[in-house]
């Protein structure tokens, strides 16, 4: 499996989010908002907006998110 | 070991503790639901002089760190501090470079024993400390004890004293520990951060005229606080020094008495399971097993200020301003009833399956957004990863595992376990006899 940093940083990428470890912090949605939605979640974990994305620009925010999270719980893995 | 912690220890001393010193009603959290509710809040804060329960002298000592912040200000904070600590960018390289070489320093100097040059006593709580001082220096930036040729005691003295001062609010003499905390951060700052921070504002210099490319910076906190100067400077004079000096406090005396913990817990579990010996070097079973002992050992109290009035999911209100201690013990406890362990007995169980969407750590780490930053560096993705090659260890993982490669084996008429200032059990003593190299085969040290 690839750590999130590990990757080339223009790909196509899947963004999940493991919800037996999610802590709630709401990091992954102040470093990337159009990625991520705590707001309208009913449970306090967030909803990824678009799971597969493209954009360089959003994939090194999907990759920052992971980062910051600090239970680990946001995975970004190449398709 | 580390069933000396009880779940309900120090309760009516933390109460005292904290009516006392905030005068403000408070709450004693022992419902794992309750405590999970509280850490991951917004609502709660650090108990922090801005928190309105009046200065603390302690603050002194961390204002303006990572830790004292909350809200938007620790965020900010964290997605800086992120940068530096993501376990891959630190870990490149870092065994075969500097893992590797420190604990075998560490081993070189060790006395022999049982006649046999290849196999040595250690007390890993001095010897560890002084190995991750050198290592955390690294990460920080002091060259000065990176460069030295021996352990500097006059550094490892001044990190004592720095911890001490974040902890005064545990001592009657408040006062005095945090005067000889303040100077201790005074002279690491003058002697040790400023000359290193001077090279690295040349380098930044050079690299804003284009003389050099970025990567001539190196990849530590102090060079981080050169880029990042103006914004550091918003939260007062000294609060970057500060800032190092507490990652270099809170790096070191923790994962020490984690790696201790780790080190004795395993000895223990081998002795009454021996059929594990063959997964002793399993970076899994590892992984697991730190964790475990990182739930049973580091069990403090958290203190919590409620930033507006909450009513808990046990139905307990909380109003604005006043305090929640959360016991650490009895959450981390309650998450094992009922759970699939292996064996049915309270304590350490590498194999433990805790219930509910829980860590097998628990509460080691804390939790929601002041969750140990360190966590990454110390025990990489777990429990992420479904499967980890010893490659993917945390760094204090990996130290675990150096040790188990060397056979460490405890003393069990040399160790000590003592409460620290907090109440927390801390490894005073832990002497292990190992092997000085890996290549030796034989098993443990007769």
């Amino acid at each position: 499996m690839n750590e999130p940093e590990d990757l080339p940083p223009t790909t196509t990428v899947r963004i999940t989010v493991d919800r037996t470890i999610c802590g709630s912090t709401a990091f992954c949605e102040q470093v990337a908002p159009e990625l991520f939605d705590l707001s309208g979640s009913p449970d306090g974990i967030p909803i990824v907006r678009s799971p597969v994305i493209t954009d360089p620009d959003q994939v090194v925010l999907a990759r920052e998110a992971a980062t910051m999270c600090p239970t680990g719980a946001i995975e970004v893995t190449e398709e | 070991m580390s069933e000396v912690a009880s779940p309900m220890r120090d309760i009516e001393e933390a109460i005292g503790y904290a009516r006392t010193v905030h005068d403000a009603p408070s709450h004693v959290l022992t419902s794992y639901e309750d405590i999970n509710f509280v850490l991951r809040s917004q609502d709660f804060a650090p108990l922090a002089a801005e928190a309105g329960h009046g200065a603390q002298w302690h603050t002194l000592v961390i204002r303006g760190v990572a830790a004292d912040l909350h809200g938007q200000e620790h965020f900010e904070r964290r997605r800086i501090l992120t940068a530096l600590l993501k376990r891959t960018a630190v870990l490149k390289g870092y065994e075969q470079e500097y893992l590797i070489p420190e604990i075998d320093r560490l081993l070189r100097a060790a006395p022999a024993v049982s006649g046999d040059p290849d196999n040595v006593r250690v007390d890993l709580v001095t010897e560890l400390r002084r190995s991750l001082i050198r290592l955390i220096a690294r990460l920080v930036g002091v060259d000065r004890v990176v460069e030295g040729t021996k352990v500097d005691e006059e550094f490892e003295s001044l990190v004592a004293a720095v911890e001490r001062g974040v902890r005064s609010k545990f001592v009657e003499n408040q006062e005095q520990v945090t005067r000889e905390a303040l100077n201790a951060q005074h002279r690491m700052v003058e002697e040790y951060f400023n000359p290193a921070r001077k090279s690295r504002e040349e380098i930044y210099a050079r690299i804003r005229a284009g003389e050099l490319d970025d990567d001539a910076m190196p990849n530590d906190l102090l060079s981080l606080i050169v880029r990042h100067q103006d914004y550091y400077d918003g939260f007062g004079p000294d609060a970057a020094n500060r800032e190092a000096s507490l990652l270099m406090v809170a790096a070191v005396g923790s994962t020490v008495n984690a790696l201790c913990f780790a080190v004795a817990d395993l000895d223990r579990w081998l002795r009454r399971h021996p059929e594990d010996e063959d997964r002793r070097l399993e970076p899994a079973f590892l992984q697991r097993c730190f964790a475990e002992s990182m739930r049973l050992g580091q069990t403090n109290n958290l203190y919590r200020t409620a930033t507006t009035t909450t009513t808990l999911p046990s139905g307990t209100l909380v109003k604005d301003g006043e305090v929640v201690i959360v016991n650490r013990p009895a959450g981390n406890a309650e998450l094992e009833s009922g759970g699939t362990s292996a064996i049915a007995e309270h304590g350490f169980d590498p194999d433990r399956v805790l219930q509910g969407k829980v860590a097998q750590y628990g509460l080691g780490f804390g939790g929601g957004a002041h969750m140990c930053i360190g966590k990454d560096l110390a025990v990489a993705g777990f429990p992420r990863l479904a499967s980890v090659e010893a490659d993917q260890l945390g760094l204090a993982v990996r130290m675990f595992r150096m040790l188990q490669e060397r056979g460490a084996r405890v003393d069990l008429d040399a160790t000590e376990l003592v409460e620290d200032m907090t109440g927390r059990p801390t490894w005073k003593t832990l002497v292990v006899e190992c092997r000085r190299t890996v290549e030796a085969k034989g098993g443990a040290p007769k």
